[in-house]
């Protein structure tokens, strides 16, 4: 709270600064009146409404005090009066169109972001249908064979029980166990292979762009909570070899928690802070955040282990196996500030052929 | 019901679970025949036994809810499903038309024979029914034309005076009839003839 309420403090304070700036300004080059529309239009651009009706005010009292003839304000005139109302009008009307301007990107911008998690959810259910689908035919093609082995075994178990045992009947029925044992491992098999993950398309990439084309994807959500996004770029990063997509979904998934790990924070500023820097014969990412924090720095990577209400807890275990595909390495540390910082490293594009 | 006096159908489209089945029924010394279609199993004669049909709900071509509808006109024996989706809405079709029991695979052997036994207890019951009325049904058609026409007004408690109005006749033609009709039935009383032409559907 006592964050926003210094920044509003500041813009009002740009209001006023720029006022007293365009006095003398204004004087110097005798255009009072476009000198004070400049600083409504930049309060309003930089400071929003308040700070626009400030710079109003001002600006219709200097013109009063400063601009129009002494004599004037011992003997008001029809034309004194109509050149002030004029000024006054001109001001509003451009504080009004740009504020006008600014609620309509703020529209389109929340339209886009809740289009982008509309399409997310739908993604995400698709996905569960799909699954359970895959889940229903694969109990099916298992309870076939699997029934088989039950009623074997129950007739053997008879048969060896039987006075005299019954061995022949027994034998084939064990065979037959032995055989559709085998079928269910088979199906278990080819199941392996389905979901074994298929190698990375390695391509040159550029760390940065790709962090900004991520970051417009959250940019939304990030600005909905008041979460300020620095990216550290030192000129000399250079590119990486790896899948676009798959880090895409990395840095995706990074971005996210970050946000979500400061949801409930308000004792101090929520400040995403993505870095890059050469580490060796790779890159090393980081991603920090000044959320909550991880209790337990390798647990996190663990499969159905999540922190969140509604988290699946696949998010960075998908992550570390993707880094691993790329032989690079995704960790975590707790940031000293509060909150944590995941880090992973990409193998250099130069040379990087023998990565591959 | 001697267990060796009834029979038990299988009908699954899969192999191993056919012989499976097929294996445990005979260990446990029933008698059990196995059929891989719905076209087999209904090519098949099947013998004057008690007995009941163990259907695999999921096969191709003709699906085990097909085959139960197709036999609901017959006197077929009734039908244990067995599944490897076990979802709801096939279950409660089933048990709608008919069916004794759903099982889900892999099944329970104490579970199967349990419901094969309700299943030939049922049969049992069912057959016995039907014997019943097949016999009506022969004694009925012994009947002449004229005897049939006449049968109605006696069940329907009519004397003889108001029947022979009613078909514009003489009383005593009626009672002529109406002695044949008990004779040919087989009926010891007007009680029973009432009772038989109701399990005919004799209005």
């Amino acid at each position: 709270m006592i964050h926003r309420d210094v920044a509003q403090l500041k813009r009002y304070c740009l209001a006023v600064a720029l006022c007293l700036l365009a006095l003398p300004v204004a004087r110097a080059v005798e255009a009072p009146s476009s000198c004070f529309i400049l600083v409504v239009m930049a309060s309003s651009l930089y400071g929003g409404r308040g700070p626009a009706l400030v710079a109003v005010l001002l600006g219709s009292l200097a013109f009063d005090l400063f601009f129009l003839p002494p004599s004037l304000h011992h003997l008001p005139t029809r034309a004194s009066f109509f050149r002030f109302g004029v000024f006054i009008g001109a001001m509003l009307l451009t504080m009004e169109m740009i504020e006008r301007k600014k609620r309509s990107e703020r529209a389109r911008l929340q339209l886009e972001e809740s289009l982008l998690r509309t399409q997310s959810k739908l993604a995400k259910a698709a996905q569960i249908a799909a699954v359970s689908e895959l889940a229903a035919s694969i109990g099916h093609e298992i309870s076939q064979p699997v029934s088989a082995i039950v009623a074997n075994g129950q007739a053997c178990l008879r048969w060896l029980d039987a006075t005299p045992p019954n061995r022949s009947d027994a034998r084939t029925a064990v065979e037959r166990i032995v055989r559709d044992g085998k079928d269910a491992a088979e199906i278990v098999k080819s199941l392996r292979s389905l979901f074994r993950r298929s190698p990375p398309e390695k391509t040159v990439l550029d760390l940065r762009t790709l962090v900004i084309e991520v970051a417009s994807l959250v940019r939304g959500r990030m600005d909905s909570d008041g979460i300020t996004l620095e990216t550290h770029f030192p000129k000399d990063v250079p590119p990486v070899l790896a899948d676009k997509i798959q880090l895409q979904q990395v840095l995706m998934n990074l971005l996210t928690n970050g946000i979500d790990s400061m949801q409930n924070i308000d004792d101090r500023a929520k400040r995403l802070i993505v870095r890059a820097r050469r580490d060796g014969d790779s890159v090393l990412t980081q991603v920090e955040d000044s959320g909550t924090g991880v209790a337990d720095m390798s647990a996190v990577f663990d499969s159905f282990v999540t922190t969140k209400e509604k988290g699946m807890g696949m998010g960075l275990s998908i992550c570390r196996s993707i880094v691993e595909a790329h032989s690079g390495r995704l960790w975590a540390e707790a940031n000293p500030t509060g909150g944590a910082i995941f880090l992973f490293t990409v193998p250099l594009a130069e040379g990087g052929d023998s990565a591959a | 019901v001697p267990r060796e006096q009834s029979i038990i159908y299988v009908l699954d489209d899969d192999a191993r679970v056919r012989e499976s089945l097929s294996a445990l029924l005979s260990s446990m010394g029933r008698k059990a025949v196995a059929f891989a279609s719905a076209a087999e199993y209904l090519r098949f004669s099947r013998p004057d036994l008690p007995g009941c049909l163990v259907l695999d709900l999921d096969m191709p071509e003709m699906t085990g809810l097909e085959l139960q509808r197709e036999l609901a006109v017959q006197e077929g024996p009734p039908i244990i499903f067995l599944t490897g989706h076990g979802d709801i809405p096939s279950s409660v079709k089933a048990i709608k038309a008919g069916a004794v029991e759903f099982l889900s695979k892999p099944f329970d052997e104490e579970e199967l024979i349990r419901a094969i036994d309700t299943a030939i207890a049922f049969d049992v019951q069912a057959r016995v029914k039907y014997a019943e009325l097949r016999e009506l049904r022969r004694r009925y058609a012994s009947l002449t034309p004229r005897e049939r026409d006449v049968l109605p007004f006696v069940v329907s408690g009519l004397l003889n005076k108001q029947t022979a109005g009613e078909l514009g006749t003489s009383e005593i033609t009626i009672r002529i009839h109406r002695g044949q009709i008990m004779r040919k039935m087989a009926a010891d009383s007007l009680a029973d003839l009432v009772r038989m032409a109701a399990k005919l559907g004799i209005p």
